[in-house]
């Protein structure tokens, strides 16, 4: 996983405020070289999360970029230095074991072989589902599509008998 | 487009269905029913609050899926490529295409889709993309060189996101496009960080259509666009509540194979997205520009090569084989359509 990854996910467990950015744990680093494209990088520094960006790389062991966003001027320059560093920090360095730790809750996403699990689990999940039943086993009227696709799914798996 | 297909041979009249007999898919792929003990019900007058007995259901088609995928991808990667959707054809094309031929179609659903939402001219605003449902990432590849925009896809397949990973650094996209595994329904993003939401035959997966849909809008940026290609099922008449027996069976029968809960329709979308408030709606069913590509699909599996690729694969495979003419049967009675829906969120 880059950072330029990592600057995009977030935990969205249920009823987390904070769930970005995801801290890092970093149990194995790899550098891996790309090819310098600074047109790419011009294109992209808007949406970057700055602070987000220099932890992260930090914890990556990589703590040459600037504590703060550096405004326009220094991206579109000719001179290429801020560039190089946003580079190596945003595409060249992988987590490839670790973990990445929701800033909330501390909950833990794996991150094996450079893939980072984000699957939630059952008890993480938003999942209510309210039903109306009338009596005597009867669907109630289905108002709207969302009823009727929620109903076909949830309702059977209770084989509910409404007293 | 001429004129849709025929009609089912017999409509008959049914009455109203009760609870305890309406089949779903969902509770085909359960090794055993949810004991009432799991079940949390509040009982308040005449209505239920469902929790456990539709999460369990749901956690076993996330896996199910994941295995479906994790056993069946690379099978298809080496017949198909990297792009596992439909190809777009002309309708009434009756030339038998070549291999090469019937993955430029494959090229071509991603461009028409494009069109479609009117996203060509905005070349220049998309700098994030979001692929819901991956896949081996053809998709996200294709986007991200053509737009110069960063792509990250989701899949809960680890044998998926893994090889998507690996294509792309093939390919020396890694700069640009990522792969991870996590659920479309809980997608680990902030909300609205996305110029264009990507959803190409991923949402016959979700069980839950309005989840899903809710997850799309949320993290859509103001203006940014969202284009959801999936398998629908015919919309349904005035008046009519649901599908015609014969046709929630053959739908069920397809569900079981390919791990898909309850089908809805392109107007459930269009519905969906309208109660969240998107602008510019459109939708088209496309069932007749994508004619071609399952009869193709058979015709690949009963080659040497493929019969000895899906013996080699594994039963899901095989059962998924088996399970495409049921496709075919499904578009020919005008039960299944192919649909996209496309929208716009509002600054």
């Amino acid at each position: 996983m880059r950072l330029i990854t990592h600057n995009m996910l977030s935990c969205n467990i249920k009823g987390v405020k904070n769930g970005f950015p995801l801290k890092i744990e970093a149990e194995k680093v790899i550098e891996k070289e790309v090819d310098f494209n600074p047109d790419f990088l011009r294109h992209m520094f808007a949406k970057i999360e700055w602070k987000a960006l220099v932890e992260a790389a930090r914890s990556m062991g990589y703590a040459e970029l600037p504590e703060d966003s550096p405004d326009a001027t220094v991206i579109e320059s000719a001179d290429e230095t801020f560039l190089r560093k946003l580079h190596h920090a945003l595409l060249e360095l992988h987590l490839e074991e670790g973990a990445l730790v929701c800033p909330e809750t501390g909950r833990k996403f794996p991150v094996n072989k450079g893939i980072p699990n984000m699957l939630l689990h059952e008890d993480e999940v938003k999942q209510t589902v309210c039903i109306d039943l009338r009596k005597g086993n009867e669907p109630t009227r289905i108002r709207s599509p969302k009823d009727r696709v929620l109903m076909q799914d949830v309702c059977i798996d209770l084989s509910l008998q409404v007293p | 487009m001429k004129a849709t297909l025929a009609p089912p041979s017999s409509l008959i009249s049914l009455p109203r269905h009760k609870v305890s007999s309406l089949r779903s898919p969902s509770l085909l792929l359960q090794s055993q029913r949810p004991s009432s003990a799991l079940m949390t019900t509040t009982a308040s007058r005449g209505s239920v609050a469902v929790t456990a007995a539709a999460t369990s259901s749901a956690e076993a088609l996330r896996e199910g899926i994941a295995e479906f995928y994790n056993e069946t991808s690379g099978l298809w990667e080496e017949i198909w490529g990297d792009h596992m959707h439909h190809g777009f054809y002309d309708p009434d094309s009756s030339v038998q295409l070549s291999d090469s031929g019937h993955r430029e179609a494959q090229i071509r659903m991603i461009e028409e889709s494009l069109r479609f939402a009117g996203v060509t001219e905005e070349e220049k605003k998309i700098k994030r993309v979001v692929d819901v449902g991956c896949g081996i990432g053809g998709s996200s590849r294709y986007i991200a060189s053509k737009f110069g925009a960063e792509c990250i896809g989701i899949t809960l397949s680890p044998v998926q996101a893994k090889r998507a990973n690996d294509l792309a650094a093939a390919q020396s996209l890694s700069h640009k496009v990522s792969f991870q595994v996590a659920d479309a329904l809980d997608q680990p993003f902030e909300d609205g960080i996305f110029d264009l939401v990507w959803s190409m035959e991923s949402g016959e997966h979700m069980p839950d259509k309005a989840k899903f849909v809710k997850e799309l809008v949320r993290v859509t940026a103001p203006g940014g666009r969202i284009i959801i290609v999936t398998w629908c099922h015919r919309n349904l008449s005035q008046g009519e509540e649901s599908l015609q027996p014969w046709e929630q069976n053959l739908l069920d029968r397809i569900c079981k194979t390919f791990y898909l809960p309850a089908w809805c329709s392109t107007s459930d979308y269009v519905e969906l997205l309208q109660s969240l408030s998107l602008q510019d709606i459109k939708c088209a069913d496309w069932s007749e520009n994508v004619a071609p590509f399952w009869p193709a699909v058979i015709r690949t599996a009963l080659t040497w090569k493929g019969l000895v690729s899906l013996l080699r694969s594994g039963m899901k495979s095989i059962k998924g084989a088996l399970t495409m003419p049921l496709m075919i049967e499904g578009y020919k009675k005008g039960v299944i359509k192919f649909g996209i829906i496309t929208c716009q969120k509002p600054l």
